[in-house]
């Protein structure tokens, strides 16, 4: 079953294309998150599916039924901004008993769902504070309080944790995971950031210039990107132009750094992805790479380094652990043959 | 499934089209009908009785030598008088806006006066103040020995210009000073810290933010300006005419419609030149800012050069919007001296014979109204207009703020300036032509004063609420809708109570306006129910010490109620306004 | 809220239906009048009783605006009765031929020199004599003589005394206007005008200016401005404190006032013939007539009214003012107005 169905959306702005033929499915009570660069279309996906927008073409199907011609307000769905839009002449109460109001909840109906979302997000007794007076954190609690309070069918969020810090965004990230399992919402979630993305939801559906250009679990998108475009924005970034060969029988992808053996049912010009991921120190193994240890950067949990490989930087990322020669030094690295590479087709 | 994609024949975009049209109804309803309908009859018919080509004889009239040097002045006397008012009306309107301190409510209210006084009373309070035995030459005389008076006020240019600024600088600082008090001091303290000097700031940021709010009143008091009439007439004196002094004379003394339709043609021809730069402008200067609640905004008088500012500025405006008011109030209460060569029985002191004579009826006379009356009937006027201009104002003003790029509303906007800029005496010949048959026979009815009055307020309303509406983030909007409101209750919840300090401004000015109006109430209202100012003119048109005493006091009862109602209009608080 | 201004406008056009009089019922008399009218309540109220009638009186404005919007509504008429039409626009409503022929009885009683409608369309009510007003203790004070002709006025000890309104916007100013004409002639009187700006003669836009502003007796420089006869005795009658002598006087000096005479007529295509024709007779009947003077400043045509003692001890009337008629005054104002600015201001 499904409870929302997006079918070859398209929209203009003037002569921009923001979306071209967009479908996906969203099951109930999952967590889809759309991820891109900014300028992708998600954020238009978004206002089209919020009835902010209409699209040129295609529909937006709930339950089965069209929601073509269905005003916001009559979607029944919920939707956090980027900028929380927060009432500024309201106070949290006010703010966040707004949709219960225009439900037509009476007072004594509203009191208790709203000390119940305010627990909810960690904000109980904030009721009387002005808006105006909250940290971002607060505002965006409130925002989510708010949003979450007219129990909406479908809960949307337009990254919502942008502007926020980082470890308040962890935290966060932490706490609305809890919050939507908890209510088992069914949710769509726009960000750019692929932790955000792969830390909430069920599914990722990765967009680029008004495409979907993979749809799948966190899981396969950073284990197998489907094109160049998904690959680079996981920051997976060794792209080299190859050209596949036959050669002994099997393909051979062929570099500016060396040939590396490769399962391609096609033979031409293609792009060779070499995971950063799945490299160590060491000159073990099968598929072994020698270059030049260009600059190093720590970061914590790993470290960085950019291999300089005949005239062609690579990036890897190893485990903090492991012990390299100074800059400039020449090095090796071991790459694990089935899960370091990955070809692409030549669009 | 495809809904077409050209672009125009959205269904979204038509759908829109026709919410704004419901928008529309009422406002173009009563504009069309009290509006368009009278003054194209009346054109009509004035140019119907030139035999012949009448856009030959419009084009002759308009490019005739004197005409041109009629409009020449007409248009440099107001553009002088708007440089003025503004200069003046800025410090004011910022002091108002960034500071909390005891008083200001009064002086807000003090500042409305001048707005609504009869056009007579103020020439007599300037006359007295700077007239050739006004108390500034008699004390200057007498401090430096001259013989003749140093000042020339009677019958200037200046004169012309100190009225208008007296007159208008109120719109000055509602409009802007509204707009200003809501607007982030944060965006002009953030140009400070990357290196720009305050007056830096104030001249790249502030301004440039404020500029909507500027354009609108600058635009306001431009045509009041432009169209202007009694303060022509009575302190320019002979010398000097406008466009709507010229059609006045045309018209009514010479009966020469045709003349005067051309000449009216011409100012209105102005009028919607001017507002069609405007809206082409303040559509580029608008963009939506996070207003800021009052609290945040404003501060206290803290600082030695912030009081001084506030010490100057206040000393300004009360030196030249209350002083010759208050030397009405005081006079209105003081005993003259006693005739030369006559027995006086009294000598000269305070006095409050002049407000008892207002209750009695000396004459018996049938129009005789007590002043509770005349101010129950001007009250009365005031409230319907209050009413009348702001339920017909914030629809049209919604529509225009949502949509402002809908091609309906770019042809709309301007044209809701024109009732500022008709000649008032075309318009009022216009009724008596076009609404001759019932059921809007209007021509002997009280409901014209009110109709008329808000046709003036009707532009004020729309310029105090547009900006504001357009200042509001459309994502609130959104925010709105996705938690269930439906367009109504975004407009209830949401645009209402965002913009409720506009809505008081529109509602003072609707009040000031119909409160202060003359000309039109003059041609209309029916003898037996006088206004306050038709009956200030009243004792004012009659000789003896006794009539102009008692025009006095009606005068200052006149700036008594303004005053109150203003502050009264400024406690009123709508529902769910907070700061806001 | 947005319910709410259709409501109002619908409220608004069901009261107009209501309240709009429909033009004139059977006991409904419509007058028309301009805005220095006024009647005493008990003069009224006789009239009504006596006729069982309701008198509503419409405002209109100045003299001019008055006659203009019955002009223009001579289609459908607005009242019943014009009142308020004087000398200098009579040839106005003359020719638009906005009034009915009513040979009122009164009318014999009344002095010839009235009468200038000989259709009797417009019958004379009152009049008013447009004369310089001076401030005695100034003149006195100065040792000033008091002006016997306007051409004293040339004479150097007036020099800076004169305020005098604008015959463009001014209903007393195109009345002095005109007996300056009467006195030189069309041909004279700029020449005699240019005399008085060498004078410094001072020239303001209304009576209200001249009069409490600019006359020396409130507060202002010139002693002698232009008023009526009538305001030394509304001196003492609306003084503030009681006094014995009115503190001006009037020139009444041959040739130096313009008189006014003020019209009532029935208006074209009235329903309501024989109510208008009642109304005519009234404002000529002794009660109305004698009621006059202290209402609106303007004396009674009807010879049968006495004054009041404040008029018969204080008022002077002009045994021989100037006149000009109707037609020469229509064909002539605006070139004379005209010539009169060009030489006066520019």
């Amino acid at each position: 079953m499904t409870h929302l169905s997006i079918q070859n959306i398209h929209k203009s702005f003037g002569r921009a294309h923001a979306l071209r033929g967009i479908s996906f499915d969203v099951a109930p009570g999952e967590i889809v998150a759309l991820l891109g660069p900014s300028g992708c279309g998600k954020s238009t996906l978004l206002s089209i599916i919020a009835g902010l927008e209409a699209p040129d073409q295609g529909q937006v199907f709930w339950e089965g039924a069209s929601l073509a011609g269905i005003p916001p307000h009559r979607r029944g769905f919920g939707l956090m901004f980027q900028d929380f839009a927060l009432f500024p002449h309201m106070d949290v109460y006010a703010n966040v008993a707004f949709g219960l109001r225009m439900a037509r909840l009476a007072n004594d109906a509203i009191r208790p769902r709203l000390a119940e979302m305010l627990d909810l997000v960690g904000l109980a007794g904030f009721e009387g504070r002005d808006i105006n007076t909250l940290s971002g954190g607060e505002q965006q609690r409130v925002a989510l309080a708010r949003a979450l309070a007219p129990q909406p069918r479908l809960l949307m969020f337009d990254e919502p944790l942008g502007s926020l810090d980082r470890s308040l965004r962890e935290r966060l990230i932490g706490d609305l995971h809890d919050i939507l399992r908890r209510l088992h919402l069914t949710s769509i979630y726009v960000t750019h950031d692929q932790q955000e993305a792969f830390a909430l939801a069920d599914r990722v559906v990765v967009m680029n210039a008004g495409q979907v250009e993979q749809i799948g679990p966190p899981q396969e998108i950073y284990c197998a990107p489907r094109t160049p475009f998904v690959a680079q924005f996981l920051e997976l970034a060794n792209l080299l132009p190859a050209d596949i060969r036959e050669q002994d029988g099997g393909r051979v992808a062929h570099t500016a750094i060396g040939s590396f053996p490769i399962d391609a049912h096609w033979l031409g010009p293609a792009q060779l992805l070499i995971r950063p991921d799945a490299a160590q120190p060491g000159a073990q193994g099968p598929l072994v790479l020698h270059g030049t240890l260009q600059d190093l950067s720590f970061r914590g949990s790993l470290q960085r380094i950019w291999l300089n490989v005949n005239g062609t930087a690579l990036t890897f990322d190893l485990p903090s652990t492991a012990a390299l020669p100074p800059i400039g030094q020449e090095m090796a690295l071991s790459l694990m043959p089935h899960q370091a590479l990955q070809i692409f087709q030549q669009s | 499934m495809n809904n077409g994609s050209k672009p125009g024949l959205k269904p979204s975009s038509a759908k829109r089209a026709g919410l704004v049209w419901l928008l529309w109804l009422a406002p173009l309803a009563f504009l069309g009908l009290f509006f368009f309908y009278p003054l194209g009859s009346i054109l009509q018919l004035s140019f119907a009785r030139d035999e012949g080509n009448w856009a030959a004889a419009f084009i002759q009239t308009i490019t005739s030598p004197y005409v041109l040097r009629l409009l020449g002045f007409t248009v440099g006397q107001a553009a002088l008088s708007t440089l003025l008012t503004l200069a003046f009306g800025l410090p004011g309107a910022y002091l108002l806006a960034r500071y909390q301190f005891r008083g200001k409510a009064l002086l807000q209210a003090l500042s409305g006066i001048p707005f609504v006084m009869p056009t007579l009373v103020v020439a007599a309070a300037f006359n007295a103040l700077l007239g050739t035995n006004g108390w500034v030459n008699l004390g200057l005389m007498a401090l430096f020995d001259l013989a003749q008076p140093p000042i020339q006020f009677t019958n200037t240019l200046a004169a012309i210009l100190v009225a208008h600024v007296f007159y208008n600088t109120s719109i000055v600082l509602r409009t802007v000073g509204d707009f200003w008090s809501h607007l982030d001091p944060r965006l002009g303290q953030a140009a400070q810290v990357l290196g720009a000097t305050p007056w830096q700031a104030l001249r790249r940021v502030t301004l440039p933010l404020l500029s909507p709010a500027i354009a609108a009143a600058a635009l306001l008091v431009f045509i009041f300006d432009f169209t202007s009439f009694g303060v022509i007439l009575v302190l320019g004196g002979p010398r000097f005419a406008t466009l709507e002094v010229e059609i006045y004379y045309q018209a009514i003394n010479l009966f020469n419609l045709p003349t005067a339709a051309s000449l009216s043609l011409l100012q209105l021809g102005c009028t919607l030149a001017l507002t069609i730069i405007y809206t082409r402008l303040s559509g580029r200067l608008a963009r939506p800012l996070g207003l800021r609640p009052r609290t945040y905004t404003q501060k206290r008088l803290l600082t030695w050069r912030s009081r001084l500012l506030a010490g100057v500025v206040v000393a300004a405006m009360l030196g030249l919007l209350t002083a010759p008011l208050g030397a009405l109030a005081l006079r209105s209460v003081t005993r003259l001296e006693p005739e030369r060569n006559q027995q006086g029985t009294q000598a000269p002191g305070l006095t409050l014979d002049f407000y008892r004579q207002l209750s009695i009826n000396r004459r018996q006379s049938l129009f005789y109204a007590p002043p509770a009356t005349a101010i129950g009937i001007s009250l009365g006027y005031a409230g319907a207009t209050v009413l009348l201009a702001l339920s017909l104002g914030l629809p049209a003003a919604w529509a225009l703020a949502r949509h402002p790029h809908l091609l309906l509303n770019r042809l709309l906007d301007p044209l809701l300036m024109l009732p500022l800029g008709t000649s008032a005496v075309t318009l009022g010949l216009g009724f008596i032509v076009a609404l001759d048959e019932p059921p809007l026979d209007l021509r002997a009815s009280w409901l014209l004063i009110p109709l008329a009055h808000t046709l003036v307020a009707f532009p004020f309303v729309i310029r105090s609420l547009v900006p504001a509406l357009r200042a509001i983030r459309p994502r609130l909007h959104q925010a709105a809708a996705m938690l269930g409101a439906p367009p109504l209750a975004v407009l209830r919840y949401i645009d209402i109570p965002l913009v409720g300090r506009a809505l008081l401004v529109a509602a003072t000015y609707a009040f000031t306006i119909s409160l202060g109006e003359f000309g039109a109430t003059a041609l209309i209202a029916r003898p037996e129910f006088p206004t306050v100012p038709v009956a200030i003119y009243r004792f004012l048109g009659q000789p003896g010490g006794l009539n102009y005493g008692q025009a006095l006091a009606l005068s200052t009862i006149l700036m008594l109620i303004t005053s109150t109602g203003i502050l009264a209009i400024e406690r009123l608080r709508i529902a769910d306004v907070g700061e806001f | 809220m947005k319910k709410l201004p259709l409501f109002v406008l619908v409220c608004i056009l069901l009261a107009a239906c209501t309240a709009a009089p429909t033009s004139a019922g059977p006991q409904t008399l419509t007058v028309m009048v301009h805005d220095s009218f006024a009647v005493s309540e008990d003069v009224i109220a006789a009239f009504e009783t006596a006729n069982n009638v309701k008198v509503q009186f419409i405002a209109s404005g100045d003299t001019g605006s008055a006659l203009n919007k019955a002009i223009l509504s001579k289609n459908n008429p607005l009242a019943d009765v014009l009142y308020g039409v004087d000398n200098t626009f009579l040839s106005r409503a003359l020719d638009e031929d906005i009034f009915e022929p009513y040979n009122a009885p009164a009318l014999s009683t009344i002095p010839d020199q009235f009468k200038l409608d000989p259709e009797n369309g417009a019958l004379p009510v009152d009049y008013s004599d447009v004369c310089l007003n001076y401030d005695i203790a100034y003149l006195e004070e100065h040792a000033i003589p008091v002006p016997q002709s306007l051409e004293d006025l040339l004479e150097p000890q007036y020099k800076s005394l004169l305020v005098v309104e604008n015959p463009a916007t001014s209903s007393p100013g195109l009345a002095f206007l005109l007996a300056t004409i009467s006195r030189f002639g069309p041909e004279g009187y700029l020449d005699y005008w240019q005399g008085l700006v060498d004078n410094d003669l001072l020239v303001v836009n209304d009576w209200e200016t001249a009069y409490n502003s600019q006359f020396s007796r409130w507060g202002g420089s010139r002693p002698i401005v232009l008023s009526y006869n009538s305001s030394p005795p509304f001196e003492v009658i609306y003084a503030e404190e009681p006094l014995d002598t009115p503190p001006t006087a009037a020139v009444t000096a041959d040739d130096t006032c313009f008189r006014q005479i003020e019209f009532v007529g029935i208006l074209r295509g009235t329903p309501n013939r024989q109510l208008a024709e009642k109304w005519v007779d009234f404002m000529l009947s002794v009660a109305f007539q004698e009621d006059m003077p202290l209402q609106m400043f303007v004396f009674p045509v009807n010879p049968q009214a006495q004054l009041d003692d404040a008029f018969t001890r204080f008022l002077d009337i002009p045994a021989r003012p100037a006149s000009i008629s109707p037609e020469e005054i229509a064909a002539n104002r605006e070139q004379w107005i005209q010539a009169w600015t060009e030489t006066i201001l520019r």
